[in-house]
């Protein structure tokens, strides 16, 4: 079994086609959603920034950081793009050794201010916090991809889902030794998503699902203080209203509070804890009011609309792959980062993506897109 | 390459999944925001984002030499555990380490070791650990040791100086403590809470932005400012030294003394015994936490003839008697409506000068003199109630301690006083004063005739002055210079006509005066709850003053409820009298302010009698 097995160089396909490239299969709308809802990032972005910590703005703040952060997305956007994506699936093994070493160097030399207890998850080089776990999603799907399009003849075997598994350990061993809770599921539910995509046998993937349900007690057990209680939280907000369950009320206080038309950007009252990242929802919904929440909702649902119809287009498993793993990793995220303000799902630190403020987030997930719309342009053109 | 037959119906059912999903949500976001009308954020706890509050360091008290340290805070730590995620070998070595640097043994080393055996993330092994053992945890933690181990910074207010007594820190009552959550309590410590504690930071943590963004400071707070008493240390601590001789001679119930600059009001020493140690305050406050008053300014008692000098002050200045004109002291004197009132010795001693009268203390004489000094009873009762406001009595006198008393005095207007009233009245009876307020008065007759205010802080404008200067007093005046004069002599007079107070007063090279004053006790619980007076008790006062060629210093004592030794029949004394602890303290103080002996000074008694003025 041959893992990552190598693609043939097909160099013809790299700088001599590039100029022919079919940009009506571009995908236009998918970008435009994107960069729409890269925009309401900056709003949040500056709403945080001019609310209760910063007055003015600084250099520091929020906005400006997310705005840099921008220029940064857009351009790894524009490269992913230009670049041609089969590179990936013949550097899939590479990838996976550096995504793991990352999350080593992260785990051995990160730091952590956040209020969680103690946990590594951000590097900081020259002034930045990186947070390489949000980059291991994105290189994660390159790898899923690459090694369920080598499985595609034999993708009904019980050893396509094993197989899977057993590339999922290590960086996921690694995410929940930081501990981060929020990554490993977006991890777990990203792969289950491809599987089923990739045409994994139903059976086998039940019975994988039916085995992890009975491994929950288990996991319980290993999880942190605070994790359990955010979850016991979730049954019964008012049990302990100034801590797990106190973002609850809050979370519901301030998505009451904003109405159908919200009370206006950076206008937002009710206090939210981490509101930049994980309660960003919260505030969208306070400021920007039922209206303004439909239609960030909107575009999410419009965005993964996209990404569904460039994996159906897509003449290619790997392609095709890498197209259901973004859209399974972006519909988990949003899910759970609104479910949990809703009080729909338990609160754990998952990150909105675009809307949450994460330089690393929002570099990955534009790469990614770039990746897709690489795909796109090299489509082969359609049968029908 | 979606060629597989399941594919499309895949794709379909997570398109499927994402439809629900937002349906759901959106669902959701409807009910929330337009459907609960009511206004949730009336439950939304208005407080994620924290505000902190780090207290100044509180300020230190200096005596007036502004070098010796009477309070300060230092900074000591709280040492917490938090065992819950170490392994078992861990915590042995902990625990082993942590008994090993705090030098546990016994018990405290079996709690340190049982907490830590717990699953605790937060336990306190120990408090009060100073600065230099905190620094050897913190080397051992850098490498490695003491796992699971933190600490807390936790100011400490010490008290270094000792106490003349023992189990006392020096000047306790005036100072006052700091309580466990930070705030003065008594004496200095409360009356200056605010400018000693400063004004502590305030920051806001928000915790949804981390680093140091996420802390800013709304306000950065002032430090707590020093304190420089007027205080002499070297002074207090022989002033307690010799009030607690006293108290033990005596067996006495509590000995205070007071040593003030008459012409500031500066006090240079104030002390009474029992006190206390106030870097043991919690003890004291559960054993006996009356000690945390102050008897100088917080004790009213009777006091008795020292209030004579009132008196002569009224009669002299309402010329109603002169100190030469001769009274007849009967010994006993019948009112009016059959109350009598007696000398202590009940002796008739015929006509003798007023002077004469004050110095040897007959309440017969000085009762007569508070007739004269009004037509009716009312009148004259008017005068020495006017007479004693005039001079602080019943007031608080303003000084910058905190829990003073007022006393208690009767005023005619509203309850007009019968014979027997005034005649007490005359002798310091039926009325209840501080040492403090009767130091003051007597300050007021000898510095010229002004009311200062009396006060423990010196004031900027005052560090560097020396004690005991001639500086012209700050106040109302209240009597003129020239009966502020013949009020000095008149005292001078006191303690060297009478011949057991001039052997026990007099001070080679100064001059020395004051009024004595020995008064029952009432007892509320004697004759049955009926109340009576104390047989055996009395207190003991002596107010005067001392100089080089005027007043410099006035010094008030009292020896409340000593208890005397019978010479012989009707004749009492005392280990310790008043006036001698009166002298002991003078002598302690015009050496420790260098007030220079004059050497044309008041020849040793017997040589020559003195005679006043006026």
């Amino acid at each position: 079994m041959n893992i990552f097995r190598s693609e043939p160089m097909r160099v013809r396909s790299w700088a001599p086609k590039a100029a022919s490239l079919t940009w009506r299969l571009y995908d236009f709308q998918l970008t435009t959603y994107a960069f729409l809802l890269l925009l309401f990032g900056l709003a949040m972005a500056y709403s945080n920034s001019v609310g209760s910590t910063h007055t003015t703005l600084s250099p520091g703040s929020p906005f400006v950081r997310y705005l840099m952060w921008s220029v940064i997305a857009v351009v790894v956007f524009l490269i992913a793009t230009v670049f041609d994506y089969k590179w990936l699936r013949t550097f899939a093994w590479p990838i996976y050794l550096l995504n793991v070493g990352l999350l080593i160097v992260t785990l051995r030399f990160g730091s952590s201010t956040g209020n969680a207890g103690t946990s590594a998850r951000w590097i900081v080089i020259a002034g930045f916090q990186l947070q390489f776990s949000e980059l291991a999603k994105i290189l994660m799907i390159i790898v899923f991809a690459a090694f369920l399009a080598s499985r595609e003849a034999k993708v009904k075997s019980v050893w396509t889902v094993i197989g899977s598994i057993i590339v999922l350990v290590p960086p996921w061993i690694l995410v929940m030794l930081q501990p981060d809770l929020g990554t490993s599921l977006v991890l777990v539910a990203t792969l289950a998503g491809m599987l089923f995509m990739s045409g994994a046998s139903l059976r086998w993937l039940g019975t994988l699902a039916a085995a992890v349900s009975a491994a929950i007690p288990f996991v319980w057990q290993n999880l942190h203080a605070y994790q359990q209680l955010r979850l016991l939280a979730l049954l019964n907000p008012g049990q302990d209203p100034r801590g797990s369950g106190y973002q609850l009320i809050q979370a519901k206080a301030a998505v009451n509070a904003g109405g159908v038309w919200g009370v206006g950007l950076t206008n937002g009252t009710v206090p939210l804890p981490v509101q930049t990242t994980d309660f960003v929802w919260g505030v969208l919904a306070e400021e920007l009011g039922f209206v303004g929440s439909m239609v960030v909702l909107a575009l999410f649902v419009a965005l993964l609309w996209r990404l569904l119809v460039c994996s159906w287009r897509s003449n290619d498993q790997f392609a095709m792959l890498l197209g259901a793993g973004l859209a399974s990793m972006m519909l988990f995220q949003v899910s759970v980062s609104v479910g949990m303000v809703l009080g729909l799902l338990p609160i754990t630190g998952i990150p909105l993506p675009f809307i949450t403020y994460g330089g690393a987030s929002l570099v990955s997930i534009m790469g990614g897109l770039g990746v897709l719309q690489s795909t796109n342009l090299r489509r082969e053109p359609p049968a029908w | 390459m979606l060629g597989r037959t399941d594919s499309r119906a895949r794709l379909f059912s997570i398109l499927l999944v994402v439809i629900v999903v937002s349906t759901g949500m959106a669902a959701r976001l409807a009910y929330w925001q337009i459907g609960q009308q009511q206004n949730l954020s009336q439950i939304a706890a208005q407080g994620s984002i924290q505000t902190e509050t780090i207290p100044a360091q509180r300020g230190t008290i200096y005596d007036r030499t502004g070098t010796i340290v009477l309070a300060q805070t230092v900074d000591m730590y709280r040492v917490i555990g938090d065992p819950h995620d170490l392994t078992a070998a861990q915590k042995v070595s902990t625990t082993n380490a942590l008994i090993g640097y705090l030098s546990l043994s016994g018990e405290d080393a079996v709690k340190v070791r049982s907490a830590m055996e717990t699953e605790s993330y937060y336990i306190l092994l120990a408090t009060d650990v100073d600065s230099d053992t905190y620094q050897e945890m913190i080397e051992d933690q850098a490498v490695g040791g003491l796992a699971g181990i933190s600490f807390e910074k936790q100011p400490v207010r010490v008290y270094p100086q000792a106490g003349g007594a023992p189990n006392t820190s020096l000047a306790s009552q005036l100072l006052g403590f700091v309580n466990a959550a930070g705030k003065g309590q008594y004496g200095i410590e409360q009356e200056y809470d605010s400018v000693l504690a400063g004004r502590p930071k305030v920051v806001q943590i928000d915790p949804s932005v981390a680093g140091p963004d996420g802390t800013k400071i709304i306000d950065p707070g002032t430090p707590g400012q020093d304190i420089r008493t007027t205080i002499d240390a070297g002074l207090q601590l022989q002033v307690e030294q010799e009030v607690f001789t006293a108290w033990i001679a005596d067996k006495a119930k509590t000995v205070s003394a007071v040593v003030m600059d008459p012409n500031t009001g500066e006090l240079l020493a104030e002390a009474s015994y029992p006190a206390y140690d106030a870097n043991n305050y919690s003890q004291v406050a559960d054993q006996d936490p009356d000690l945390f008053n102050d008897p100088v300014v917080t004790r009213d008692y009777e006091p008795g003839s020292v209030f004579k000098m009132l008196t002569t002050s009224a009669a002299l200045e309402t010329k109603t008697t002169a100190l030469t004109t001769e009274i007849d002291d009967y010994g006993v004197l019948k009112l009016a409506d059959g109350q009598e009132v007696a000398d202590a010795d009940r002796k008739a001693k015929g006509w003798r000068t007023f002077a004469y009268m004050v110095a040897y203390s007959r309440n017969v004489g000085l009762t007569q003199v508070a007739f004269r000094l009004g037509k009716t009873t009312a009148a004259a009762s008017e005068v020495l109630y006017q007479t004693w406001l005039k001079y602080g009595i019943g007031q608080k006198t303003g000084i910058d301690v905190a829990g003073e008393v007022p006393g208690i005095v009767h005023d005619p207007a509203v309850t007009p006083w019968a014979q027997i009233d005034l005649a007490n009245a005359s002798f310091g009876q039926g009325v209840a004063a501080t040492p403090l307020q009767v130091t003051r008065a007597y300050a007021a007759m000898v510095n010229g005739g002004t009311l200062v205010t009396p006060c423990v802080v010196l004031s900027d404008a005052k560090i560097g002055q020396a004690a005991a200067t001639t500086a012209t007093p700050t106040g109302p005046r209240v009597i003129s210079a020239s009966l502020s004069k013949s009020l000095t002599g008149l005292m001078e007079y006191v303690v060297t006509a009478v011949p057991s107070y001039a052997e026990r007063t007099y001070i080679k090279g100064y001059y020395v005066g004051g009024k004595t004053g020995t008064a029952q006790i009432w007892d509320p619980n004697l004759n049955g709850g009926k109340g009576g007076w104390k047989v055996d008790d009395y207190n003991y006062s002596f107010y005067g003053w001392v100089g080089h060629s005027q007043p410099d210093l006035v010094i008030g004592v009292v020896i409340f409820e000593g208890t005397p030794t019978v010479i012989k029949q009707g004749v009492l004394d005392m280990p310790v009298q008043s006036y001698e602890l009166f002298r002991r303290i003078a002598t302690d103080a015009v050496t420790t302010e260098r007030i220079p002996p004059n050497p044309d000074g008041p020849p040793p008694p017997g040589t020559k009698n003195a005679t006043p003025e006026g």
